[in-house]
């Protein structure tokens, strides 16, 4: 009896169904439409409802960083393509889309260089968090499955494939565990407003250090008190109100 | 030590401690004042926080003000003595550049000092829009964009220029000029040009910056303003005579900060008229001219000669391209990399293309190359336009070398000359998705679910693992087997011994005593049949049975075992039965 329960437990975890936007389908077809009829604040507006409402879809993203490049708004358009790059990160469209609009940008601020973790896990960054967690699940099944063979027939074809799908078990798990860390550590934020003072402080009477333009890419270091500290190289930080900037 | 010393330590002692007891403590004032209550857009607002009575204060908190930028212009300090009362007072300054035009009202200033908290009054302050006439009327400084059409056809060259216009010294320029980025193409004209402009008998200097504009898409287009921020500097004559009397250093000099800001341009984009349009038209907008020459026109098979069309005029001669000429298979063409020059006259893009093809006749005779004709929209006529190089003739002997000579020659020229690049007339972003089952709700978090369908597979190994030595053990070990397998034996031995037997007859109880007999056997690897009902105890009791399970098992096998010997049946033994699969339950249970 107990071993029937813990079976449909594992087969109903195994197949836990995914949100499905059904709900969200018709208001992104009336959205796509407005955009290829051009009313793109219009589209815009009803993409916005859509993500406040909870639909979190790469895809999604994408078409909203489209709708603002057309309105000529370049900050948000790069916030929410960078917001697609988590989730879709192999997307051609989106990178180049997202290069045409850093193209656009009045700052020029050269790209941090690559984490050294990211460089060894080199995988890490082509695929999203949920495809990470995917793969490291479907290496876990085949571990349970190999090792449960092996412990009833003991062949050495057995042993070999055992070894390797738990070294690369291990591997998925520390890529898991880097991209998560990549994701915390690395926060990136874009400047929104037209022109934001980066003042020494968290303050507005602090010095400005220096000024930064709408769709400038920041490191974000700390955030206190309605202020965020940004980062553009080792040299170059500061303080700026948080409702300038997008996370 | 020198006693004067300790005189004079002891005076500046008496006067440290005089000054900064609080009798001499003054009471803490906050004041907040601009320089002007009522300023222009492109000027800004000078805002001053004064506290006195302390310098030991945070900095002073300033209130929301989303309709200025806000930027600090330092602090001062000052201590005065006077009749032994000493007053301190320190001075915050910042500057204000207004962003939109209006009322506005500065709200109060706090200042946390002592453990209290002061407060300024509010200053309202007025932002009036600069006139037209205001804009150049004997203004020491003002700006102007303008665009070289209010109406353009997408593709045509537009110019969109940006004017400083000063007369007094400008430093710190931070320029912010966007185009319009989704319907226009930008491409440089070049650094800044700098001369002198008369403007109603005021002499300007005039910094202007050009960049040409190309539109990518028809409607109505906006330029955003262009915004300057600046620092000026005003040469002040002041009336003492300063040093050696001479005018010169009486000049002082003021500083003024300006952030001007020019007006939205709009430009209507036209689309190309259908009407007209040659089939070999590849966008290509301006006005230009064409010319075609060649190298050698008396050569012999195998010779080369090159063929050259020169493309120039104003627009986007760098988008024209040309196809190898159809000359009927009588020469082997070499199309060579075609070479572009572009130079801005009158902030207009001149350019030329020059693209040169290798020709090798293959037959003799006398050949025309006929005409090359480039196809162009220009916007001044408003239609369509073909240019036409002139048909040139040439005479191609018969070789004079033997026949061998084309392939060596096509195999190096294969090396040498390559194929024609592919330019980037315009960009544009990609289109959206519009794939509806792409659309679905991702979640990004790893939940306790998520934890859960990474354990459920080891949980699942777990029971596989005891499954399987289990099987194993039942294979191999004996006594495992047979304490494993008892239960289910001895259960359908009963079974079996109630549809078979009578339940009255003496064979009823001895076949139930055996099976009783077998089953402890089972359960302990021994030979059940040959056991006493006394040995059944002990060793039940041997092996950790209850004893009292162990001796409510002897003591049904000894009633048994007098049935049996007995002459006399003494009725239904289903009671017997009952008893004996309880028996059989207990010792399961501990076993």
């Amino acid at each position: 009896m107990n071993k029937n329960i813990l079976i449909s437990l594992f087969i109903l975890l195994c197949h836990i169904p995914l949100v499905h936007a059904e709900d969200f389908i018709n208001e992104v077809a009336s959205a796509n439409d407005l955009y290829e009829s051009n009313k793109y604040q219009q589209a815009a507006d009803s993409y916005e409802s859509l993500r406040k409402r909870g639909l979190n879809n790469g895809h999604l993203y994408y078409n909203l960083g489209n709708t603002y490049i057309r309105l000529g708004n370049i900050g948000p358009a790069i916030l929410n393509y960078i917001r697609a790059q988590k989730l879709i990160p192999r997307d051609e469209n989106l990178q180049a889309n997202l290069n045409f609009a850093i193209q656009q940008t009045l700052d020029k601020i050269n790209s941090p260089p690559p984490d050294k973790l990211a460089t060894i896990f080199f995988w890490v960054n082509d695929l999203s968090l949920n495809e990470n967690v995917n793969f490291a699940f479907a290496i876990n099944l085949a571990f349970w499955l190999i090792l449960t063979a092996w412990f009833y027939f003991r062949t050495n074809f057995l042993r070999l494939a055992r070894n390797s799908i738990s070294f690369l078990l291990l591997l998925a798990f520390i890529a898991i565990g880097v991209k998560l860390n990549l994701e915390s550590n690395s926060k990136t934020g874009v400047v929104l407003a037209k022109t934001v003072s980066v003042k020494s402080g968290l303050d507005a009477s602090n010095i400005t250090l220096f000024e930064l333009h709408e769709g400038a890419l920041v490191n974000i270091i700390d955030q206190r008190q309605g202020w965020i500290e940004v980062q553009l190289d080792s040299r170059q930080k500061g303080w700026i109100p948080k409702d300038s900037l997008g996370v | 030590m020198n006693p004067l010393f300790n005189k004079v330590a002891l005076l500046f002692l008496i006067l440290y401690i005089g000054l900064s007891s609080p009798a001499f403590a003054e009471d803490i004032k906050v004041l907040a004042t601009v320089d002007r209550n009522q300023i222009m857009l492109e000027d800004s607002l000078h805002l001053s926080i004064t506290i006195h009575g302390t310098q030991n204060t945070s900095p002073p908190e300033l209130p929301s003000l989303p309709d200025f930028r806000i930027t600090s212009s330092g602090t001062s300090s000052s201590t005065q003595i006077v009749n032994f009362k000493r007053s301190i007072s320190i001075t915050h300054k910042y500057r204000l550049a207004p962003m939109n035009t209006g009322q506005f009202k500065i709200g109060s200033v706090r200042i946390r000092a002592n453990g209290k908290i002061y407060a300024t009054k509010p200053i309202t302050v007025v932002v009036k829009k600069t006139t037209v006439q205001n804009q150049s009327a004997d203004k020491p400084v003002f700006i102007e964009t303008n665009v070289s059409k209010k109406t353009a056809y997408v593709g045509e060259q537009l110019i969109y220029s940006f004017k400083l216009f000063h007369r007094v010294e400008a430093k710190n320029l931070d320029l912010s000029m966007p185009f319009g980025a989704s319907y226009f193409q930008k491409e440089e004209l070049g650094k800044a040009k700098n001369y002198q402009s008369l403007i109603n008998g005021i002499q300007y200097q005039v910094q202007e910056i050009s960049v040409a504009l190309f539109p990518i898409k028809h409607g109505k287009a906006e330029i955003p303003p262009a915004m300057l921020d600046m620092d000026i500097y005003h040469r002040t004559r002041s009336n003492r005579r300063g040093f050696f009397n001479d005018p010169f250093f009486g000049q002082g000099i003021r500083a003024e900060h300006k952030v001007l800001r020019s007006k939205t341009l709009s430009v209507e984009i036209l689309a190309l008229p259908e009407k007209g349009k040659p089939l070999d038209f590849k966008n290509i907008i301006g006005q230009f001219n064409i010319q075609a020459n060649l190298g050698k026109k008396d050569l012999e098979v195998g010779d080369t000669t090159t063929l050259t069309i020169t493309v120039s005029g104003k627009g986007n001669v760098r988008g024209v391209t040309f196809p190898e000429p159809e000359l009927n298979r009588q020469f082997k063409i070499y199309p060579d990399q075609p070479e572009f020059k572009q130079t801005v006259t009158a902030n207009q893009i001149i350019g030329q293309k020059v693209f040169k093809f290798a020709l090798v006749p293959l037959q003799s005779g006398a050949v025309t190359l006929p005409a090359l004709t480039l196809a162009y929209f220009d916007p001044e006529a408003k239609d369509y336009r073909q240019v036409k190089t002139r048909p040139i003739t040439l005479t191609v002997h018969p070789s004079s070398v033997e026949e061998t000579l084309n392939h060596v020659q096509s195999n190096s020229f294969n090396n040498i000359l390559t194929k024609t690049e592919i330019e980037i007339l315009a960009e544009d972003i990609l289109p959206i998705h519009t794939q509806l089952n792409n659309f679905q709700n991702v979640n990004t978090e790893i939940s306790t679910s998520t934890l859960i369908r990474f354990v459920s597979p080891a949980l699942l190994f777990i029971m596989a693992a005891f499954f399987i030595r289990q099987q194993k053990r039942l294979t191999t070990d004996v006594a495992f087997y047979r304490n494993q397998k008892a239960y289910k034996t001895a259960s359908q031995k009963l079974e079996n011994l109630v549809r078979s037997q009578n339940s009255e007859s003496k064979e009823f109880v001895s076949e139930l005593s055996e099976i009783l007999r077998e089953y402890i056997g089972d359960k302990l690897n021994m030979q059940g049949k040959a056991i006493t009902a006394a040995e059944v105890e002990n060793k039940l009791k041997e092996s950790n049975y209850q004893a009292n399970a162990a001796n409510n098992t002897r003591k049904l096998l000894e009633r048994c075992e007098a049935l049996q010997y007995t002459p006399v049946s003494f009725g239904n033994n289903i009671e017997l039965l009952n008893e004996s699969q309880d028996i059989i339950k207990i010792l399961e249970k501990k076993s």
